[in-house]
């Protein structure tokens, strides 16, 4: 059991954390990723049915200033923001040694990461140093009863998405990680301002090791588009040729939609890997995602579960991705391209 | 350059077949090396193709069906094999296998200076273990690693994927890398690949020799456990379109757009 801490006047209020990934919009002003929003959205609902209800933290670890975007944490479930602040941490290493200090000091029940590239490089540097469980990629977060207390029930897809498994935590935190668009923000403001405290990490065995000798723009900056897009067309292996691929290009282009692919596009060079939709691509919630010649591996369907309509178009009346769309047209995805773009001309 | 690479035998997930009874039918599920440490292999005999006097060794924890893959891997091109293989390692989550791993690493083979490993594993797909191995040698990690550009001086320089970003990044050996896809295809081991691997070691290790206690390994030091595992659910309405096609699709296209088409 978690000793308390004697200094801490706070010490009966029991915390679940949230990591507060920020990034760099497009002319430089700091932002918060999206997926911190879904997360606090969703830590307040389980602070709730949790015992003696939580608190929700937001953990930020910056040295420059945020007050500019501080309240859209509370704004969005946060009670509390720690800002873990030390100017040796330049590095995600020294992210996480910072944070993990933050979590001997303050014992969270729970701490919930972005399944980000930073979230997914942090989150096991952190359970592995507090010794606890981290259950990644989770698709749903329950608080379930187990023997005489509540626990964070964190299911994800398992064996390549064929199988759901709901994993408990027997140590603290217990930590799982989501991937952005798997869950919804809310759409009302929880509270306009909130407690605030500036964590100051001693990082005693942390010397700063990894250095950035260059960044260059990840050409196909298509991650955040994805994520956020209303419409996205997605193409496969039945697409074929890089000819048919343009047309499926000239499609989402007049349609306003966001292109994308499978990993089997991906893998023929159709497509670049940023655009991958799937579980080791990326996972998405469009309104409507339309399929041309992507017969639905479970790797792929992982992905696009949470999208609200999925039309499919394949000639295989059989492949998986029919039985687990909206709308399926057995037909050539290339013929049905041509239809399309005639159909729009005429207009 | 003395390297390891870790790899894992996963199920070929892409082609599970389920029983009437909704469980995964095991009979002919084909077993197949992660992809991902594939490409950790490649990358590990490229920087030997650069320095020809490195070493590869495979280190593998799995049930005794996973010296496949470490035959596969010492076919390719590495040196020779670790494969720990007790039941007492089996039921393991990411964090009592990184701690099995690593202990393997510390009193077994010592002396190192990158460890590879891929990104992912196709079956779990959590990311976590090459990270968290990496935490408990308190070495620095490089995750997302798309190419290596140096490995000379006792220094690392590499490509990585932050998502909006491409980095190049410098680290001091030693060091764990995390890798994603090479460029490069992998090539398919040939005959005389194999014959060559015959003449290579695995050396078969269990818990005592790994000096870590019964309770720290597989399920018993896992800090996770499954509670319920279950099929998902298809909830989808499959409306079959039978002509029209073009119509069909652009009338819902227009129904989110708000007609701006």
């Amino acid at each position: 059991m978690a000793k308390k801490s004697d200094k801490n006047k706070d010490k009966d209020i029991k915390e679940i954390f949230v990591f507060a990934e920020t990034l760099k919009n497009g002319e430089g002003a700091l932002k918060f990723h999206q997926v911190v929003f879904e997360l606090l959205a969703k830590a307040q609902d389980l602070a709730e049915k949790y015992e003696g209800k939580l608190k929700v933290a937001a953990i930020v670890c910056l040295n420059e200033d945020f007050n500019d975007i501080k309240n859209s944490l509370y704004e969005n479930g946060a009670d509390k923001i720690y800002n873990v602040k030390n100017e040796k941490i330049t590095d995600y290493i020294g992210v996480s040694k910072g944070i993990t200090e933050l979590c001997k000091d303050k014992k969270p029940e729970i701490f919930l990461i972005g399944a980000t590239n930073l979230g997914r490089s942090i989150a096991p540097l952190i359970a592995t140093s507090l010794e606890t469980g981290l259950t990644a990629d989770c698709t749903k977060l329950e608080i379930t009863n187990y023997k005489d207390g509540k626990k964070l029930a964190s299911t994800r897809p398992t064996f390549g998405g064929q199988l759901m498994a709901t994993i408990l935590c027997k140590n603290l935190p217990q930590m799982a990680t989501v991937r952005p668009s798997v869950l919804p923000k809310r759409d009302d403001i929880y509270k306009k301002d909130g407690k605030f405290e500036e964590f100051i990490p001693k990082l005693e065995d942390y010397n700063e090791c990894i250095t950035t000798i260059s960044k260059e723009i990840n050409k196909n900056k298509l991650n955040s588009e994805l994520e956020n897009a209303q419409i996205i067309v997605a193409g496969g292996k039945g697409l074929k040729t890089e000819e048919n691929f343009n047309k499926l290009r000239k499609f989402a282009n007049k349609i306003g939609a966001t292109l994308a692919g499978s990993r089997g596009a991906v893998d023929m060079g159709l497509i670049g890997k940023e655009c991958q939709i799937g579980q080791t691509g990326k996972t998405v919630a469009p309104k409507i995602y339309i399929a041309f010649g992507i017969s639905g591996a479970i790797h792929h369907l992982t992905g696009i579960n949470n999208a609200e309509k999925i039309i499919a178009v394949n000639t295989d009346e059989n492949a998986p991705i029919i039985e687990n769309s909206d709308v399926a047209i057995i037909d050539d995805a290339a013929k049905v391209l041509d239809e399309l773009l005639e159909e729009l001309e005429k207009e | 350059m003395k390297i390891i690479v870790c790899v894992k035998q996963v199920p070929d997930t892409n082609d599970v077949k389920w029983s009437s009874e909704n469980t995964i039918i095991r009979e002919g599920l084909i077993n197949i090396i992660n992809p991902y440490d594939e490409y950790a292999i490649q990358k590990a005999l490229e920087i030997k193709r650069i320095n020809p006097d490195s070493t590869i060794t495979l280190l593998s924890m799995g049930p005794v069906c996973a010296k496949e893959v470490l035959e596969y891997g010492l076919s390719l091109g590495a040196d020779d094999a670790i494969h720990l293989c007790d039941k007492r390692f089996s039921g393991a989550d990411t964090a009592a296998t990184s701690k099995t791993l690593a202990y393997a690493i510390k009193n077994i083979i010592k002396d190192f200076d990158i460890i590879i490993t891929g990104q992912f594993a196709i079956d779990g797909d959590t990311a976590q273990t090459g990270p968290s191995l990496a935490c408990r040698l308190n070495l620095p990690v490089l995750t997302y690693v798309k190419s290596i550009l140096d490995t000379d001086s006792g220094k690392i320089v590499a490509k990585l994927d932050a998502e909006d970003e491409i980095t190049t990044v410098e680290a001091p050996l030693p060091c764990v890398l995390c890798v994603l896809k090479s460029k490069q295809e992998v090539k398919n081991p040939s005959i005389e690949d194999y014959i060559k691997a015959q003449g290579k070691q695995i050396k078969v290790v269990n818990l005592e020799d790994t000096g870590l206690c019964a309770e720290e390994a597989g399920l018993k030091g896992s800090p996770t456990f499954v509670q319920r595992a279950f099929r998902p659910e298809i909830k989808r309405w499959c409306k079959k379109v039978k002509y029209d096609y073009a119509k069909e699709i652009l009338s819902y296209v227009r129904e989110e757009n708000g007609k701006e088409i």
